[in-house]
């Protein structure tokens, strides 16, 4: 080898295995579903769809719709989840239930929602508004600003 | 930030704190001793699957509340509690130390060779302008020569720390659920005591492990996370 070594040559130098967790591989695929990305790629159907039963949640800091971009003043937080065959991305306070189905669609459903509504908001004289509109008005006018 | 402040919109999915000591056959004997002290509360008895590269006795029983929500591993090397509800530091410790007091009881370990404290998070994200928002959740500086060499389409990293006698180890990986596609920033912090250890300190290495990695996870967290942490959110 003339002093140089191939690559199977070496081995890793892992430190002490980690404290063991309780799923078999990464964090408790059996329960949640979730797994290493590079491992499940292009896995998911419907029997899979089916089993989820818990809702998700998570934080949206920027809404974009097309090259419109909105961004939020606090974070949103959307609940995900899975209806028969369709998956839901809802927020309560916006009064927004958006649907598709791929988690991808109801995503970019529930973002193109919110920009039709700010702008609707947006453009409501106080004058036409009833009530529950005036309250999401008031919600949508504070919680966005345009980039 | 006190101990035992549990965020509304936490990411926490599972702890674990996890006893080592040098292999006991009287653990694989007499499990059902064991079992009998501590299956009013956790009842399930979950075995291991088949695994080749592990042999059989290093692999732990689980024996799990019917709620799932908590349980005690067990193998002829080890003894750990785990939680993926987690009811608060104060609680958790309280519950691991009385699980290896009656562990200690039946099996009377004298030496123990490892303890460790495992903080597994899962943040949900949503991709902006199609990379991982990485900054909006860690405060993880990467400079590589590149222009834009903090965007990122997925991330996998893992760094092992010496602190003093102890190893921390921090995993941070983009990972998937299989089943509905949603994707999330594994944030897994694990750190181990491996010297000079004696079972009747174990109360003080849950405290110091937990304190180090807290304290670690809030520095790790950006602000704009920890205020959607807080409930602070639309």
């Amino acid at each position: 080898m003339n002093g140089l070594s191939s690559v199977q040559e070496y081995i890793s130098l892992e430190e002490e295995p980690l404290t063991q967790q309780t799923g078999e591989e990464l964090p408790f695929p059996n329960e949640q579903g979730w797994k290493d990305k590079i491992m499940d790629k292009d896995t998911q159907n419907i029997e899979e769809a089916e089993m989820l039963k818990e809702t998700e949640t998570l934080p949206l800091w920027v809404i974009t719709s097309g090259s419109k971009r909105l961004n939020t003043k606090k974070p949103i937080k959307v609940n995900v989840f899975k209806e028969e065959d369709c998956f839901v991305v809802e927020n309560e306070p916006l009064d927004i239930y958006a649907v598709g189905f791929t988690l991808k669609e109801a995503t970019e459903n529930f973002m193109d929602h919110v920009i039709e509504f700010w702008e609707h908001y947006n453009n409501l004289p106080d004058s036409k508004a009833g009530k529950f509109a005036k309250k999401l008005k008031n919600k949508y006018s504070t919680s966005f600003f345009k980039v | 930030m006190e101990d035992n402040i549990i965020y509304p919109n936490s990411p926490l999915k599972e702890v674990v704190f996890e006893v080592r000591f040098k292999g006991m056959v009287a653990v694989e004997c007499h499990r059902d001793e064991f079992y009998r002290e501590i299956a009013e509360e956790y009842p399930n008895v979950l075995v291991p699957h088949v695994d080749q590269n592990t042999p059989p006795s290093l692999q732990a029983y689980k024996f799990e509340k019917e709620d799932k929500s908590a349980g005690i591993m067990t193998a002829i090397n080890k003894i750990s509690y785990y939680s993926r509800e987690y009811p608060g530091y104060k609680k958790f410790r309280k519950e691991t130390l009385r699980i290896l007091k009656i562990f200690n009881e039946i099996f009377k370990l004298k030496k123990i060779t490892r303890t460790g404290w495992r903080y597994i998070n899962i943040m949900p994200y949503a991709r902006e302008e199609d990379v991982i928002p990485l900054k909006r959740f860690l405060n993880l500086d990467i400079h590589l020569p590149l222009k834009d060499s903090d965007s990122f389409k997925n991330i996998d990293v893992k760094l092992h720390i010496p602190i003093k006698a102890d190893l921390f180890v921090v995993i941070i990986r983009s990972i998937i659920n299989v089943i509905n596609k949603q994707e999330a920033l594994l944030l897994d912090l694990d750190y181990s005591k491996n010297k000079d250890l004696k079972f009747d300190n174990a109360g003080n290495y849950i405290k110091e492990s937990h304190g180090f990695a807290r304290e670690f996870f809030e520095k790790m967290i950006t602000d704009q996370y920890r205020e959607y942490l807080k409930g602070e959110a639309i």
